[in-house]
């Protein structure tokens, strides 16, 4: 097994607010591979953004804060470089690219000036031949007269057209990861394909890694080889992307793909998650899903009356088990259940899992890609799903 | 009619039906709390109060003559017989208000009714003499007449028409008539009739006659214009530098500077609220105007805002003054004429950004006309940040008064801080420091108050703009 | 580019209008109209000069004539673009001209000759305070945002704003009184731009005869920096609180996070990608600016006696003056409006979003 280009472990980031520390990211843990798309999955709020922006050291400070944990790239742990050696990772090693590509250039330099920008920070190269290889980085992307467009602003140039731009700029420098902050959400549907075609075809060449952070289960399905699924501040469950879609094992993975469309069912009514993703600065004790979770409210319904407890929610009181609300404290702000291996290479974290109670707490590492894109790549169809 | 306003708790309460076009008053209450929870904003309240205080009760603090003596065997109070018709209605106003401080059911609409009743009752009364004599005597008696006439009829409107609308309960209207009723006859009565050249120098005369039996004097016994006291004295010439007598020195002509001080804090509230006001509502209007027609309308007032912009305020108000005169009320005007330009374009600006937005346009689909949605529920809400606005422009429009009376093209007679700070440098080349510092540190302390004020209240509004 | 500045300067037109039918109005309102206030003078005068002015004024606006013809006239005359007019009145051909703004009664001379030797002084104060305004509010606008919450932000915000109420007739008295008084200190001389032996010096400072001599430049400065104290410190803490405003927002914004993302260091977000961003309000505020510093130097004009524009208005008012008042504000105005279009253009080069066309 080789090893893995980034491993992050038990990551724990604090915000200070004025009604005091808040805690996000609680004991997130998850490994890159060379060449593997790891898709990040869940609702706004779970606290996925912020662990992609503590990979590049990006949380502001303050008012954030690195409590605990680890994030290993090429075996050099980047919580304990220097800013001056962080400078030097950031847009060489790991690249990143953001939701909104209207606001995510500087309105008053020209593209070319912010490739050349970075190509000059990083590669030690003239500024004539730094043009080339911006010039050569949109051509890549696939932008016609890459010559020109290095000229124009980029209120010139439409919303697709400035993420292309922020991919070249991204991928100027040849990252070895590449993270991709919900890339294509303020896109068109129809460019939002293109973007994702154009990330996968670049990964091919380059056998870049992508940490994808998404909330839409079928670019997941697209495109990710192992999916992380996120839920207030920690990883809940961990699979490939054929494994998870075929078995979800945590109730809120399940949740969640009940409430996606699919083809070929019988048209029911969509299914929706009930309650509200909770507030960092309130944390629900024990398991943080369990106000809104269905399987601990059927558990209760047939189990014994001092296994269950009566909770108070949005709509007003439930019945959910015990074990849900009080379980041992992992970390000062949690009571979390751990995330454990209970199918091989499938991490969950629930309870009421078959073999939760058996299963080795282990840290998920998955070294897989999947066969199918590989195919479709080569045979330049699009769009399959495993 | 019980929609008490307790800052802090109405608006604070989370309530998604509330949508932007309920009443704002809540909000405004809210945003009145947040604004003066901040250290910078009371301190600004406390001077301004100061300042209030000096204004009501300027003929109180500083005058020449008595509050009461006995001479020759008769009481009388020269202070109170010497009252303006001014004097009375500012001490009318300010304890009704005092009062209504103490009445929890009235909310603040019907407290502002109440007290501009107030002034429209007391007003024409202080003065019926003076208006009978220029009815009887005027040179135009058209134009004239039909003004007076005109003002007549608004008073009448106003005294009839602000408690019928209240319908306030018959406690109310039994209290306000114990109280203001023995006024009101006082005033048919004795109406106040200073006499038009005082005579300051008879009660002095009179005491070192030893005319005076007995004698409760005002705590400075200096009226602003109190002039002639050993002026010809040529061993102590004015201005003199602060004494125990003259706690702030004299200026040139030998007036006493704290009197002509506190006196000159009624003209620069008079000034701020009044010249204000008249800007709030022309910008108001031109700014509404624009933002409502947009089309041709809006390309002619910007036109006519960009004339005014540029303008130079100063130069603009200089070359009203050269050509209208000098006046207090003129120059009222005249700065709320120069200052209105802010104004409109906020307005206009905040019109334009609101009739784009989604619920206008769901509103506008549903039937609503957008001159109702534009007027009735977006200009209330407006009028918070214009309350920024007003504190600026209170600011700005005592800086143009004092700068006007510097320059020496300001009040001809009365007492203004710019006034006196105009005479700190003399043409010979002296320098009368008491006369720089104490004006100038009024003018300051009063701009700087109103700007802190201000500032407090745009960082409530808009936190994002705050410095925390 | 040129057809934006063309396009601008047509648009200054209709503005240009404006302003002329406010300053001819606010004089043709004035009780008693036109005439009055100019004759108002007329009571000192002897009955050759009282025909003289009469004349004057019947040749300049047509008294007996009707207000519109009035206001049409008179603009015919200041304009550099008119009908030419000849000695007995009558319209000759449309062509460009000398704009005749008319000529002082008090003093006996042409209107245009004074605007013409106090401009430059105001001109000259004014130009020397902007850049000293705008290199104070920036660096003190960059200190505040990077430093945003400490004592010393929360300090100079609150020293701003007392700065920016500080009156410039209180300032400005108070250093001529303390700082330029024999009996107190005496550092700065009490007036005028140029002491009385200007006229001899050299224009650098030079030893003769082992003694120093500061030579007209340094004279000159030294004359002028009470004055541009004045007038810089309340434009420099208000556009300082702006910069500091701008800054925090592009501070916040995504294109610095984009540039932090590829490796961009501390410094050069600052001064290169928030700092630019922040410029462009102030160039816009530029336009404001200089009304308040027109209006400001005649305050400054009138304590520190220098002869400019402001001190000339000031001089023409109490003279009674009235049409010295008159192109007086239409000058100033046509200059503040000339900024409003510098301001127009500089941001239209600063900021590429907008567009010429």
């Amino acid at each position: 097994m080789p090893d893995p280009l980034l491993s992050i472990t038990d990551l724990q980031i604090g915000f200070s607010t004025s009604r005091g520390m808040i805690h996000p990211v609680r004991g997130v843990s998850m490994t890159i591979y060379p060449g593997q798309t790891v898709a990040v999955v869940g609702e706004s709020g779970c606290g996925k953004s912020v662990t992609a922006l503590s990979v590049l050291r990006l949380i502001p400070q303050p008012p954030g804060k690195y409590l605990g944990g680890s994030i290993r790239f090429q075996g050099r742990d980047l919580l304990q470089l220097s800013e001056r050696e962080m400078r030097r990772v950031r847009g060489k090693d790991i690249a990143m690219i953001f939701q909104e590509p209207m606001t995510s250039l500087n309105p008053v330099y020209t593209i070319g000036d912010q490739i050349i920008e970075a190509i000059l920070l990083h590669q030690g190269v003239s500024s004539r031949e730094a043009r080339q290889i911006a010039e050569q980085s949109l051509r890549d992307v696939g932008i016609a007269d890459p010559g020109r467009r290095l000229d124009e602003y980029p209120h010139q140039m439409s919303g697709g057209m400035r993420q292309r731009v922020m991919i070249a700029m991204a991928l100027s420098c040849q990252p070895k990861l590449l993270i991709a902050d919900e890339p294509t959400t303020a896109l068109d549907v129809t460019i939002q394909a293109q973007i994702l075609e154009l990330l996968r075809k670049l990964q091919k060449e380059r056998n870049m890694a992508i940490m994808l952070i998404t909330h839409d289960l079928g670019v997941v399905a697209e495109n990710a080889d192992i999916v992380n699924v996120m839920y207030a501040g920690r990883v809940i469950e961990s699979a490939t992307v054929e494994d998870l879609f075929d078995r979800p094992q945590h109730p809120y993975t399940e949740g969640l793909f009940r409430s996606m469309p699919r083809l070929g069912q019988k048209a029911t009514r969509l299914q929706t998650i009930e309650g509200m993703v909770p507030n960092p600065a309130q944390w629900p004790p024990g398991c943080k899903f369990h106000p809104r979770c269905h399987r601990t409210r059927q558990l209760a319904a047939n189990a014994p009356a001092d296994q269950t407890v009566e909770i108070r929610t949005a709509e007003g009181s439930a019945r959910v088990m015990a074990r849900c609300v009080h379980d041992l404290p992992q970390l000062p702000t949690s009571g979390d259940p751990e995330l454990r291996e209970i199918l091989p290479q499938h991490w969950a974290a629930c309870h009421f899992t078959e073999n939760y109670d058996n299963a080795p707490v282990t840290l998920p590492v998955i070294e897989h890609q999947r066969e199918v894109r590989r195919e479709t790549v080569e045979n330049g169809v699009e769009g399959v799903v495993p | 009619m019980s929609e008490a306003i307790i800052p802090g708790t109405a608006g604070s309460a989370v309530d998604p039906t509330r949508s932007a076009s309920t009443p704002p008053r809540s909000w405004l209450a809210e945003a009145l709390y947040n604004t003066f929870g901040r250290v910078g904003a009371r301190i600004g309240a406390v001077w301004i109060g100061v300042i209030a205080f000096c204004a009501v009760f300027a003929p109180f603090l500083a005058n020449s003559r008595p509050y009461l003596m006995k001479s020759g065997g008769r009481w009388s109070s020269p202070l109170l017989e010497q009252l303006t018709g001014v004097d009375v209605t500012l001490l009318a106003v300010f304890f009704v208000g005092l009062g209504l401080m103490f009445v929890r059911k009235l909310n603040m609409g019907q407290r502002a009714a109440i007290l501009l009743w107030v002034v429209a009752l007391v007003l024409p009364l202080a003065y019926w003499p003076q208006i009978g004599v220029i009815w009887r005597e005027t040179q135009w008696p058209v134009l004239m007449r039909g003004g007076l006439l005109l003002l007549g009829a608004i008073d009448l409107a106003a005294l009839v028409g602000i408690p019928w609308s209240m319908r306030l309960g018959l406690r109310f209207q039994l209290i306000f008539a114990v109280v203001l009723l023995p006024l009101v006859v006082l005033l048919i009565v004795r109406p106040p009739n200073p006499t038009r050249v005082p005579i300051y120098e008879q009660y002095r005369e009179m005491e070192a006659a030893g005319q005076i039996e007995w004698v409760l004097r005002a705590p400075l016994p200096y009226s602003p214009s109190d002039r002639l006291r050993d002026q010809f004295d040529p061993n102590r010439p004015h201005p003199r530098p602060p004494s125990w007598e003259h706690p702030l020195g004299t200026e040139r002509f030998g007036a006493d500077i704290l009197s002509r001080m506190i006196h000159a804090s009624r003209i620069a509230m008079g000034i701020g609220f009044i010249s204000t006001g008249i800007a709030l509502v022309i910008g108001v209007i031109v700014g509404a105007l624009m933002g409502y027609f947009v089309r041709w309308v809006d390309l002619l007032g910007m036109r006519l805002v960009e004339v005014f912009g540029s303008i130079p305020q100063l130069y603009l108000l200089l070359t009203f003054v050269a050509f209208f005169g000098r006046n207090l009320y003129l120059m009222m005007v005249i700065i709320g004429l120069t200052s209105w330009v802010g104004d409109a374009r906020f307005v206009r600006a905040e019109f334009l950004k609101l009739r784009q937005q989604d619920f206008v346009q769901a509103a506008r689909a549903a039937g609503l006309p957008l001159r109702s949605i534009l007027f009735r529920h977006l200009l209330p809400n407006a009028l918070a940040p214009l309350l920024v606005s007003v504190s600026f422009g209170v600011a700005s429009a005592i800086l143009a008064e004092s700068t006007l009376s510097f320059l020496g093209l300001g009040l001809v007679d009365e007492p203004s801080w710019g006034q006196l700070l105009n005479q700190a440098v003399s043409a010979g080349g002296g320098f009368y420091w008491w006369l720089a510092t104490f004006p100038g540190l009024a003018i300051f302390l009063t701009v700087f108050s109103y700007n802190l004020i201000g500032e407090a209240l745009r960082d409530a509004l808009d936190p994002k703009l705050s410095g925390e | 580019m040129l057809n934006y500045i063309i396009r601008r300067l047509l648009l200054m037109i209709p503005t240009l209008v404006g302003i002329t039918l406010v300053v001819f109005w606010v004089m043709a309102l004035a009780p008693g109209g036109v005439g009055a206030s100019l004759l108002s003078a007329e009571g000192a005068m002897r009955p050759q000069e009282r025909e003289e002015l009469r004349k004057y004024l019947n040749k300049r606006y047509g008294l007996d004539q009707p207000k519109w013809k009035q206001y049409l006239r008179w603009v015919n005359q200041i304009s550099p673009l008119g009908f030419e007019v000849d000695d007995a009145g009558n319209y000759g051909k449309f062509t460009f001209k000398a704009p005749d703004l008319g000529e002082s009664m008090p003093r006996g001379r042409p209107v245009i000759d004074l605007v013409a030797e106090a401009l430059p002084v105001t001109l000259l104060l004014n130009l020397l305070t902007v850049p000293i305004i705008y290199a104070i509010a920036v660096t003190t606008g960059i200190y505040a945002a990077r430093h945003r919450g400490t004592a010393l932000d929360v300090s100079t915000g609150v020293l701003f704003i007392s700065l920016w109420s500080l009156p410039v007739m209180w300032v400005g008295v108070m250093l001529i009184g303390f700082f330029a008084n024999r009996d107190i200190i005496q550092l700065f001389p009490t007036g005028g731009l140029h002491s009385t032996m200007a006229d001899q010096m050299t224009f650098l400072p030079r030893f003769v005869n082992g003694t120093w001599e500061r030579g007209w430049l340094l004279d000159t400065l030294w004359h002028l920096a009470l004055p541009v104290i004045c007038l810089t410190y309340g434009g420099f803490a208000f556009l300082s609180k702006l910069m500091r405003a701008a800054m925090l927002e592009n501070l916040a914004a995504d294109f610095v996070r984009t540039a932090r993302a590829k490796g961009v260091g501390e410094r050069a977000v600052l001064f290169r990608h928030v700092l630019r961003n922040s410029i462009l309000p102030l160039i816009t505020v530029a336009a404001g600016l200089l009304p308040g510093l027109l209006g400001g130097s005649i305050i400054i004009e009138q304590i520190f006696s220098l002869n400019g524009m402001g001190r000339l208005m000031i001089d023409a008012i109490n003279q009674r003056d009235r049409e010295l008042v008159l192109s007086i504000t239409f000058v100033i105005s046509l200059i503040s409006l000339l900024s409003l279009l510098l301001s127009d253009i500089l941001y239209a080069v600063a900021d590429p979003r907008v567009s010429y066309e």
